[in-house]
């Protein structure tokens, strides 16, 4: 059973308000992850070939 | 809205932006151009310049720029993916992302890293400013030759005093000065064009300084300098992030603006060591395009690193801002405490992160690689994303993230191993490597075992206790 802790008032609120619905950002969706495969997977390998062989 | 709600509103949102709790929706206020540019800012400044030199060491122009290209958004994708989504949705910094595999009071280990890297990284940079500030006075002729024994340590104050400055209004001073300073990006570039355009032929000539005789190996410790390079963002990326509200349009100016910067800028390292050998480039500077020219890149120099500077030390106060005793201080009290040690790094060992550059980058990834691979399952694949927000904030015996005291033990243990993973790999004094290090650099298996381990260590003794939220 967790202890009770007192949190500043402010900080209640805001994670009260991000607790709500809609309350917090928004995580990667596929367009983020298309970018991030493309850049930081596909790229590379391209220009670890590339470099290799120049 | 009133003018008295809209004025508490706004008290509200410049309070949190200069402690470590949440921000919320309506106060991450910074689109994709935005983040993007405070991104590129924070990135590009004249640790370039030294990344660049010490892959030149090993390679050649068009094989260095490769590796390190491949390594820095290799290594950008590892600390998006550790980092990045926890601080977007709940608007936190990178040190409170910690807190669901390390513990409520576990942070400490990362935030310890944290606090040593930005020293360690600003050092380096207000170092580079005060060289830089005393080849220009030089150069315009307010300073004669040897006369720069008291300019140094002056002008390491002079860009504490600004930063200070810059940041008294909190992550504002961040978004100011980024799009004042941006523009030595392009400054770089045209830097980089002269240096091309005038040296080419002694650059395709130049035969790295410490080749090892096995291309192979050389070209591994390429991707290995940009990997650990980019690793070095992992304390500074949460407190820009947090100002966005959407993983969707933060992805692309995260990649782009923070990763891909430091290989570009680093080709003037590269080219700078293979065509002039000269390790410091506010020496070369000059030289390179003559008096004119050298003024230009003089400035540019310094306020790129005085840009890269003032992120530095915000992400580093809003960092400390965990820990109690600094909770409690005002925000210009916290910026004195925060770049205090810089100034005395700065002061008195100035030599000392020159001499062992690599050391340093070799140390980060040693830290950072595991911390990212504990992150990274943790997030995915021992939560599938689920966070508890509020657990990230209470250190009471029974809260989610308490563990045992306030530690998680299979993330320590994961941590240890991945540490003894790397070192196995790839020493950081002596740069002597291990087998499979030539196929697969030190961080990448570093960040895949150190993962592995904490699923396992968490699968045996942490969800059958009960703890953690999992």
């Amino acid at each position: 059973m967790a202890t009770q802790q007192q949190l500043p008032a402010e900080l209640e609120r805001r994670i009260r308000a991000l607790e709500s619905t809609g309350g917090e950002g928004e995580d990667f969706d596929s367009s983020s992850w298309f970018w991030l495969i493309a850049l930081g997977i596909v790229l590379p390998v391209i220009a670890l070939i590339l470099g290799w062989l120049s | 809205m009133t003018d008295a709600t809209h004025g508490s509103l706004s008290q509200s949102i410049t309070e949190a932006d200069k402690n470590a709790w949440p921000l919320l929706r309506a106060e991450r206020t910074w689109g994709p151009w935005q983040l993007g540019i405070s991104l590129v800012t924070a990135a590009a400044a004249t640790w370039c310049y030294i990344i660049g030199e010490y892959t030149g060491y090993y390679l050649g122009f068009t094989k260095g720029f490769a590796a390190l290209f491949a390594g820095s958004m290799i290594g950008m994708l590892i600390v998006a993916l550790a980092a990045v989504p926890i601080c977007i949705r709940f608007g936190v910094d990178s040190i409170a992302s910690s807190k669901p595999s390390f513990g409520s009071k576990g942070w400490i280990i990362p935030s310890v890293m944290q606090q040593l890297s930005i020293v360690g990284w600003n050092s380096l940079l207000l170092i580079f400013f005060a060289k830089s500030t005393t080849q220009l006075l030089i150069a315009i002729g307010v300073l004669a030759e040897g006369e720069h024994t008291v300019i140094v340590p002056a002008t390491i104050f002079l860009a504490c005093g600004l930063v200070f400055i810059f940041l008294l209004k909190g992550s504002s001073g961040v978004e100011r000065i980024s799009k004042i300073l941006v523009a030595h990006v392009f400054v770089g570039l045209w830097m980089l064009y002269i240096l091309l355009s005038q040296r080419w032929t002694d650059i395709e000539a130049a035969t790295p300084a410490y080749a090892s005789g096995s291309p192979l190996w050389d070209y591994t410790t390429g991707v290995e300098i940009g990997l650990v390079s980019l690793l070095s963002w992992w304390p500074y990326i949460g407190a820009m992030v947090r100002m966005a509200p959407r993983g969707r349009t933060a992805a692309l100016p995260i990649m782009v603006g923070m990763g891909a910067p430091v290989p570009v800028l680093s080709l003037i390292g590269i080219a700078g060591i293979l065509a002039l050998q000269v390790s410091d480039p506010a020496e070369w500077l000059r030289s390179v395009g003559g008096p004119t020219y050298g003024i230009i890149a003089l400035i540019f120099v310094a306020a790129a690193n005085l840009g890269t500077a003032v992120a530095g030390v915000y992400a580093s106060a809003i960092g400390l801002r965990h820990f109690p005793v600094f909770d409690k201080l005002s925000w210009p009290v916290l910026l004195l405490a925060t770049i205090a040690p810089v100034v005395l790094v700065g002061l008195f060992i100035p030599e000392l992160f020159f001499a062992n550059f690599g050391s340093f980058l070799a140390f980060i990834g040693m830290a950072f690689a595991p911390l990212c691979g504990i992150q990274i399952f943790d997030y995915y694949f021992l939560r599938n994303k689920r966070i508890d927000v509020r657990a990230m904030f209470l250190d009471s015996p029974g809260s989610t993230y308490r563990f045992w005291g306030g530690f998680n033990p299979a993330a320590i243990i994961a941590m240890v191993v991945g540490c003894g993973t790397y070192l196995y790999l790839l020493n950081p004094l002596t740069y002597v490597s291990h087998s499979p290090y030539d196929y697969t650099t030190a961080t990448l298996p570093t960040v895949l075992i150190t993962g592995i381990v904490h699923v396992v260590a968490t699968k045996l003794i942490v969800k059958p206790a009960g703890k953690g939220g999992y």
